[in-house]
Formats: C-alpha cells, structure tokens, sequence
C-alpha cells in the first residue's frame, strides 16, 4: 500500500514544507561571510524512529530525507517544469512503456562508494517486494514483474515461499544507465520520480537494513552531523562533501527539531528558538500580529480535504444520500473558520494543469432545501450520524461541530461526535469498522492531477479512504495514462473526476495552502510551483 | 427579625457556656449572621436556577448555530457574542452551568456518604476493618489524582456524567475517609459512647445516634470547601478531552475551546467569570461553615 504523506490529515501547516523541498536556488553564493549559515527547522511530530525514504511515506520523513538524499528528478521551483537532478536523462519510448534512466557519473554515497545505475535498480527490488513490508512498496506497483512479485494472498493465507525477488522489468544497461519497463504505458512515470521513495540505497546498508536505521548512508546534500542519530536528540545535519550533484541548499547546518506538538513548536519560534516552522491551524488568526513580517503563506493552493463516507456502510450507499449531507454543508463559511482556506468544488487541487473551478457542480453547493429533498430520496437517515474527528489536533473537534450543526440543522438529523487519534480512526476505516464520516485530505506527491484521482478513487487506490470502486473510473485513468499528449491525458483524468464526482465517494470540502514562520536571518524559498521551502532558505546577511 | 436574632444570640451564648454543640437552628442562624454567606448562597441559588431551569434565564436555543457569525463579538440580544461555531454565546453559557453544578454537588456529597461511611467504619471497628480500609486508602492515595482520572477516563469508550461522577469518587475518597476515621477515634471512647455500649446499644445504633452526629462537623466543612474545586475539576477534565464528551454544553468545553482561539478573548472570558464566581461562592460557604462549627473558633 502506497500511503504518502498522510500526515496531511492532521499536519496541515507542516506538510506545505514538505511539498516543497525539492526546489533549490543555487544563486547567491555565501562570498566573504564566514560564519556558519546553520537552520533550525522544526518538525511538528513525534521523532521518527528510522531514517529511510524507502521505507516511509509520512511528512516528517520525507522532509529528513529531503536534507539526506537526493531524487532523480525535482521540478523547478521557478518555471515549474520538471528538471534533472541525480538524472543526467529520463527517457520514455514512443508509448510510454519503457523508460530508460541515465544518471550522472561521478556521484557518490557518503561512505565513498559511487553511485551506479545497480544500486537504483538493487533498491527498488528490495523495496517492491511487499513481503518485506516496507511502506512504499506500491510505489514500484506499475513496472512490470510487480504482480508476480506480489501476489494476491487470501486472507490468513501463507503467501508462496518462492516468489521472485527481482522484477522482470528492471533492467541495468551499463554503469550509469538502467532501464525500467511498465506492465501498462504511464506517461506520468517520469514526474513521479521525484519521490524519494526511489532513493537509492548503498550496498552496505542493502544488507542489513536494519543495522543502518539511525545512520543511514546518504547520497543527498547533507549528511548526519554525528553518526548514528540518538534518540530524544535533534537531528543534526551538516553538509556532505561528497555530495557532487546540483541543487544543493544554502545552509551549512541544518537542525530539525521534533516537537510533537505543533503548538508548541509555534510558541517556541516566537521565542526565537526555531528559524522555521509551519503554523498550527488554531493560530491561523493571530499569526500576522504574533510574527509580523516573518510569515509566509504558500502561494500553492495545497492539499484539498474531504468529508469521507463509508461506503462500507449501508446508511451511506445512496448516492443521494451523500449529496444530501454534502449540499447541507456551507463551505464557504467553514473555509472562514479553518482560516486561509478556500472552498473546495472538487477533487483536484488547484494550480494543477487541468483544475476545473467548479467540476463538483450541484452536489457541492449549499442548498439546504434541495438537501432535505435528496436526502427523502435516498431513503432518509436514521439518525445519529457519527462524525469521527482526530483528537490529537486542537481543532479537530472545532470543524467537526461545525460540519455537524450544518448537518443537524439544515437535514434534522441527531449527530454525535467521537474523538479519536488519527491512526485509530485510520485502522477503524482500513477495516471497514468506522460507522460514521471522518476528515482526510490530500496532496500530491508529483504535480499530475493523475496523483489527485488515482490516490482516492482507483479501486486500488492506496488512499481509497472511502474503499470507492467503479471499474469506469479505472478505465478512464488508464486510458489517460497511456495518452502520450499530456492534453489529452488531461481529458481522461477530467472525465474520470466527473465519473467519481457523479457518485460522491468523498466530498469536498476546503483547500488550505500552508503558512509558515521564519527568522530573521533567512528567506525562504518560496514558489507557486513547490510551495515553500525551510530548507532551501537564502541567508539574509 | 432583630427580636429573634437577639434571642438567639442569648441562647447561643448560654448554650456555649455549657460546652454543648450548637444546635442546627443555632447554627443557621449564626450562618445567616455573615453578611458574605448571604450574598454566596444567593448567587448559588442563582447558579442552581440556572442548572435546573435555564429557560427561564434565556429564550435563546445554545444549539441553533450560524457558521457565518462565528466569534463575533456582542450585539443587540446576543450580550455575550457568538462562540466558534456561531452560537449565542450567552445563552451557551447559561445552559453550561448544569453539568458544572451536577458534578460538583453530586460529587461533593457522594463523597460525604462515601468518606462519611467508610471514616466510620475504619475509626470505629479497629483491626481487619480498618486494615483494609485504610490500605485501600492508602493503595489509592498513592496514585497521582490527577492522571489517574485522565488514564482512567481515557479508558472508557462511552463517558457519560455519571461515568466521571463515578470515577472522581473512587478517586477521590481517602482524604475524606482519613479524616473522618480520626474524628470518630476521638469520639468513640467518649463517655456517652461506652455508656450506650454498656447497655447494650447495637453498634449501628451507636454509629448513626452518637458517633456520626458528633464526628461529621470537620469532614462536613472539608466537603462545602471542596465543591468549588470539582466545578473546577470538571471543567480540567473536558479541557483535556478526557471529561464530558463533545456536544455537550458545559463550561469545561467552552474554556477548552477559547484556549485555542486568543482572537476572540469575549470566548474565555465569560465562562472563566461564571467558573469564578461559582467557585468562590462554594468556598465562601465552606469556609463559613467551618467557622460556625469550629468550636475553638466560637469561644
């Protein structure tokens, strides 16, 4: 199961850091200023207990990882294209089958050894097979030898002992160069490679994973200050010397800090601490006069969330019912109250080639009559609707009041609420046991409006939070992904919205773009392309 | 009036002269005496109105809600504003003094019985009784208040207000036991306790007639003192999420609620008032309490 970054659920703020690091300005250089240019950033989460971008797919991971490694591929802050990084070229056949992968020479992992075509395709073998239960083993899910690899098991089965341990469809041509071929033609493959979950591991540490969880073997622009991490310390990075690729950030020393919670990760940058952290959703209304002129707002409109229905249980199978409780909901006046938000009229997020303002239509307007009448239609509700919210954030319980009254008011129907933390919550809908609606959000991990739908609605979707399925709905992902012009593949994905839109799985409800906090001595990268950036500060002289 | 309290004055005196224990109606009327009681019990009837009939206090529905007017602040009809949600804020407020009144009182003289009960019992019958009594005391004081309740109550799936009432008791028994278990040992050998004990008095008999009605005063005013701290106590709790669950109205839940939103102080503000007053007022009172039945202090 591919499951990234579903730390948005609950860590609005500090995943806008997260979406972001990739860009990188080279310009500026230190010149004559001689003083360490060192970061503190802060992380708003518990300290992670290992350090492998193949192996996690949460926020705080991935924001280590960004510092420690390096992707193939990153898109340019600037213009937004996407541009090479450890790649020297990604090259696609003519129906997007087959991708053949050249990376620069001379690039090496921090303990000396260099960098081959062998490692990637050794990782990715490593990681794919989902008996090793490492988290982004779905990511590898399109090359082709995946299936077998990971075969459908029943339930309380053993899976076959003899399964292959390499896919088919890796293949190292020469010492820079390997080629990867897909079960199905992806045109979108290439932008996915920016994710770190295709990191590359080193030999050494292919083989014993476990051996290297708190030193781990970097090949990125920064490298573990003190070797290996102690747990209940900060994680101190200092620059790697035998990082030889481009696009490395300004810092000489970069400290992240983990700080559950992301209020007082908050309260400790106002008292001059930390020089860069997201801010929590309760400060959303009083962070301007709390840091004056050292906030930041993405100028991505991030992540989208939902209401999710489950599916799974029979009060939520018609769609008319759904529509009901989602036309019942006033997103513009919950938009206010999560702070700089936007209403959602849709799946996809905005600033993504192929975002429709309004492709929710009808469904997602505030029309309480219309509301009540669909509801009758649907076959009423027999109340009390549950709404489950996450109890480890401080506004949980706030939106979803304000999500209930609507209902309770508008459709007359009795709603309790029930606090949770988020993974129980998780665990409940993973198997089918949650009775009651719940808040997810998303947001991309490669900028495709593909990672918007197939995430959530797919039936193998790894973030289905509603378990959705409509074999329509696949057929039109993979029509887009084998369209080799990217306009049409933009049509198909569009159309596949509209087919999930029409049955409301999940509804809709705000956008939030990120704001975030910094020092006085830096300035963060900003772009409307990868949002904001601590990582990749300038220092201010 | 004055002819009576005048009369009763003389009495009391009289009375104290003897050494004997004032009466009820002495002591009520040397309650009344104290011009802050007055005021105190007032504004505890008034809080208690408030618990049981807040109709009478607000037309306004604390339910109905308008997204839109989230946390603006008073206007014409809505003297306390609007909460995050958009409800009147006044009338929320005026609802949220029934689980803060019904835990603290239900709490507080749960908490007499049990303490009174199990005092007794352990400073009457010395030996196994007491053991196990006051080891259990012990077992439990041993454990820190205030995480136990939040381990506790994180346990329970379903809380209801009973379910806290419940838990704050058996959290919360031993002081009162302790207590009350010394007063009974200073009591027990009194003269008239072996008198009745002489003739045969049954021990249940001796308990209720003679031992309780003249061991109780102390732990008697340790429990008025303590109401205030378990409207306190109950708002602590759903601050911290592990109190009454959410939708309900109370004060607990408001004061929780405005920590997170500074923007809006008239949101801290008017409960936090409500929580003081309410507070004071049942200290004042146990403290008067004390007094009158603190015979160093009438002398």
């Amino acid at each position: 199961m591919r499951k990234f970054r579903l730390a948005v659920l609950v860590l609005a703020a500090a995943s806008a850091m997260a979406m972001s690091a990739c860009g990188g300005s080279t310009s500026g250089s230190s010149g004559s200023q001689t003083a360490t240019k060192k970061i503190t950033i802060a992380i708003a989460a518990e300290e992670i207990p290992y350090i492998n971008p193949l192996n996690d797919n949460g926020s705080p991971g991935i924001q280590v990882a960004q510092a420690l490694f390096a992707p193939l591929v990153r898109t340019n802050p600037a213009t937004g294209k996407l541009q090479d990084v450890i790649a020297q070229s990604v090259t696609p056949n003519s129906d997007s089958t087959v991708w053949t992968i050249k990376i620069k020479s001379g690039l090496q992992f921090d303990d000396g050894e260099p960098l081959t075509a062998q490692d990637y395709v050794d990782s990715w073998n490593m990681t794919s097979q989902e008996s090793r239960g490492w988290e982004n083993a779905g990511f590898f899910s399109k090359i082709k030898g995946w299936d077998a690899m990971n075969p459908e098991v029943a339930d309380g089965k053993k899976p076959p002992s003899n399964l292959p341990k390499k896919l088919s469809g890796l293949k190292v041509v020469d010492k820079t160069t390997f080629q990867v071929t897909l079960a199905q033609p992806f045109s979108q493959f290439g932008l996915t490679l920016q994710y770190l979950g295709a990191a590359p591991m080193a030999a050494k540490e292919r083989e014993d994973p476990d051996a290297y969880k708190r030193k781990p073997i970097g090949m990125g622009p920064y490298k573990l200050k003190t070797s290996p991490w102690k747990t209940g310390t900060d994680l101190d990075l200092v620059k790697s010397p035998t990082y030889k690729g481009p696009f490395a950030p300004q810092a000489d020393e970069v400290v992240f800090q983990f700080i559950p919670n992301a209020e007082t990760a908050y309260n400790d940058f106002l008292a001059g601490n930390i020089d860069f952290t997201g801010v929590p959703a309760s400060k959303m209304g009083t962070y301007k006069q709390d840091a004056p002129n050292q906030w930041v707002e993405s100028p991505v409109a991030g992540n989208v969330y939902y209401l999710s229905y489950p599916l799974w249980d029979k009060q939520y199978a018609s769609a008319d019912v759904r529509k009901a409780i989602s036309m019942a909901i006033n997103r513009d006046t919950f938009a206010k109250l999560v702070g700089p938000a936007t209403a959602a009229h849709g799946y996809i997020e905005a600033g993504l080639d192929g975002y429709r303002a309004n492709s929710c239509g009808t469904s997602c307007q505030y029309d309480p009559a219309v509301a009540k009448t669909l509801l009758k239609q649907g076959g009423g509700f027999s109340g009390p609707l549950k709404i489950y919210y996450a109890n480890d954030s401080s506004t949980g319980q706030v939106y979803a009041q304000a999500i209930g009254n609507m209902i309770r008011q508008n459709l007359g129907i009795k709603v309790t609420y029930i606090g949770k933390t988020s993974s129980d919550i998780s665990d409940l809908a993973d198997d089918r046991k949650l009775d009651g609606l719940r808040f997810s959000g998303w947001g991309h991990d490669y900028p495709s409006i593909e990672d918007d739908i197939t995430p959530m609605f797919a039936c193998y979707g790894d973030a289905n939070f509603s378990q959705y399925c409509n074999k329509a709905v696949d057929a039109a992902l993979a029509k887009g992904n084998s369209e080799s012009d990217e306009q049409a593949a933009i049509k198909d994905y569009q159309h596949a919205e509209d087919l999930a839109l029409a049955d409301l799985p999940l509804a809709p409800l705000y956008s939030v773009s990120g704001v975030d906090l910094y020092s006085k001595q830096i300035k963060p990268q900003v772009s409307k392309y990868t949002g904001i950036s601590g990582l990749y500060a300038t220092f201010t002289p | 009036m004055t002819q009576i309290a005048v009369a009763a004055e003389e009495v009391e005196i009289a009375d104290l002269a003897e050494g004997r224990a004032p009466t009820t109606r002495e002591l009520l009327i040397s309650l009344l005496r104290k011009p802050a009681f007055d005021v105190c019990a007032v504004l505890l009837l008034l809080f208690f109105a408030m618990a049981a009939v807040p109709q009478i206090f607000t037309s306004v529905d604390p339910t109905v809600c308008d997204l839109g007017k989230s946390m603006h602040p008073a206007s014409a009809g809505h003297p306390f504003g609007y909460d995050v949600q958009g409800c009147d804020y006044f009338s929320n407020v005026i609802y949220g003094a029934r689980p803060s009144v019904l835990v603290s009182v239900v709490a507080s003289f749960g908490m007499f019985l049990l303490a009174g009960v199990l005092g007794l019992l352990a400073g009457y019958f010395p030996g196994f009784v007491d053991a196990l009594i006051s080891r259990t005391a012990d077992v439990l004081f041993a454990l820190p208040g205030m995480v136990a309740l939040i381990v506790i109550l994180n346990a329970v799936p379903h809380r209801n207000i009973w379910i806290i009432l419940g838990v704050i008791l058996m959290i919360g028994w031993p002081g009162g036991m302790r207590l009350m278990r010394s007063t009974v040992f200073s009591v027990r050998n009194k003269e008239y306790v072996q008198a009745a004990r002489a003739i045969g008095v049954p021990a249940w008999r001796i308990l209720t007639r003679h031992v309780f009605p003249n061991a109780m005063a102390p732990l008697l005013a340790m429990t008025t003192l303590g109401v205030g701290g378990m409207v306190g106590l109950e708002a602590a709790l759903t601050f911290l999420g592990v109190g009454l669950p959410p939708g309900t109205i109370s004060w607990g839940s408001q004061f929780g609620i405005a920590a997170s939103y500074r923007e809006a102080p008239h949101l801290f503000v008017w409960p936090s008032i409500f929580i003081s007053v309410m507070t004071i007022s049942f200290m004042i009172i146990g403290d008067s309490i004390r007094d009158v039945l603190d015979p160093k202090l009438l002398k």
